[in-house]
């Protein structure tokens, strides 16, 4: 029974690895996307994965990427992408004996009984832009919920350690009045 | 409207009122909706896409349709009589109705709201990385693009867009005296648009 059942796993595995052709994350929605899987083959992740930092006054915001791989898009699949996910934090007093986190983006939703555990979703194809989307759950609960926006980072100094990016957080359309990110919109990040 | 403006302009008609008034303009040079007080709803709100037309989608963009849905979760729009309407440099005018109020809440439920289904938010997720996801910028591109030169590809797009996120929304066709309305379709099978008119 074991035996059939290992035979039976290797068996989807390999059907499953072989049913997907490997191409670049550069040539999505190049042509058809069906079947394909969207990799990060030249690892152009790399630069933007990890904590990224903002410290103005007494207010840090801290930012850390990281990879997922392969994502499934599409019920039934249709495609799958290497994306860049991540999750915030708003702290007071960073590093100090008095640090207080202001917010968390990684949190549970009894209503819904779920848990935010990324808030951003992104890639880039250039290790220098990043372009994505990001849910802003630090806004005020009982007026927006959560505030949804698109999401640009740009390395500006390549090859320089830290590395620096510009990051910013708009939404490309209508809006609706009072209804503002809390998070920063348009500050440098450093990594840490 | 003031297509040819450098910022999207908006206008607005709540149930309270016959005025029609204009919206405020927001960041990013973005049509800005206030959330009306009291009882009041919204019967109407129309805006453009401004030019240059490479610059600004010949359809709704997905943060249009998101207003629209968190001015449906505060109870400020009108069922019973709400248009949404646009008008773009691209020289296209549309309208949607939303005739499945809860089907289009579900789609843009987030974690936050108790009505939240999982496999319908990964859905409009998932779709949204597919049509709109992406900028002209160095990026990978999305499907609907702001610089595209085809309205009808666009229209088709969006309408798949619609139907792959069931999103309970009524596309029409607006005339540039806007009196004539036509429901649109995209007919896959002949790769068509199907209008009925609602005249």
């Amino acid at each position: 029974m074991k035996k059939t059942l290992t035979i039976l796993l290797l068996t989807l595995t390999i059907l499953s690895c072989k049913a997907q052709t490997i191409v670049n994350l550069n040539t999505f929605n190049q042509g058809n996307n069906s079947g394909k899987y969207f990799k990060d083959i030249d690892n152009h992740f790399t630069p933007f994965l990890g904590t990224w930092e903002n410290t103005t006054g007494n207010l840090t915001f801290r930012v850390i990427l990281y990879k997922t791989i392969k994502k499934p898009f599409g019920s039934p699949v249709e495609f799958f992408k290497d994306k860049i996910k991540g999750c915030f934090l708003l702290i007071e007093n960073a590093g100090m004996p008095n640090e207080t986190i202001l917010h968390n983006s990684v949190k549970y939703y009894p209503q819904s009984g779920q848990t935010s555990e990324s808030v951003i979703l992104s890639d880039t194809i250039n290790g220098v832009d990043l372009f994505g989307w990001i849910d802003d759950n630090s806004v005020d609960e009982s007026t927006i919920g959560i505030l949804s926006g698109r999401l640009k980072m740009k390395i500006i100094n390549t090859g320089s350690s830290p590395l620096q990016a510009t990051w910013k957080v708009y939404s490309k359309g209508m809006t609706i009045v009072g209804f503002d990110f809390n998070i920063p919109t348009d500050i440098i990040l450093t990594k840490q | 409207m003031f297509t040819n403006a450098s910022t999207e302009r908006g206008i607005y008609k709540l149930n309270s009122t016959n005025l029609i008034q204009n919206s405020p303009i927001g960041g990013e040079g973005n049509v800005a909706i206030p959330i009306p007080t009291g009882n009041q709803k919204y019967e109407m709100i129309a805006h453009t896409h401004n030019a240059p037309s490479e610059s600004t989608y010949s359809v709704f963009s997905y943060a249009d349709l998101l207003a629209m849905y968190t001015l449906l979760r505060k109870d400020k729009i009108d069922l019973d009589k709400f248009v949404a309407f646009l008008s773009t440099a691209d020289g296209t005018n549309y309208a949607f109705t939303i005739n499945n109020p809860t089907q289009f809440l579900k789609v843009f439920a987030t974690i936050f709201d108790a009505g939240f289904d999982y496999t319908v938010g990964l859905n409009r997720v998932q779709m949204r990385e597919k049509y709109y996801t992406g900028n002209i910028d160095n990026h990978t591109e999305p499907l609907i693009k702001e610089n595209s030169v085809d309205n009808i590809y666009d229209e088709k797009l969006f309408l798949d867009f619609l139907k792959a996120t069931n999103m309970g929304l009524t596309l029409f066709e607006v005339n540039d005296t806007f009196d004539r309305f036509e429901r649109v379709t995209h007919n896959t099978r002949t790769d068509t648009i199907d209008k009925n008119n609602c005249n």
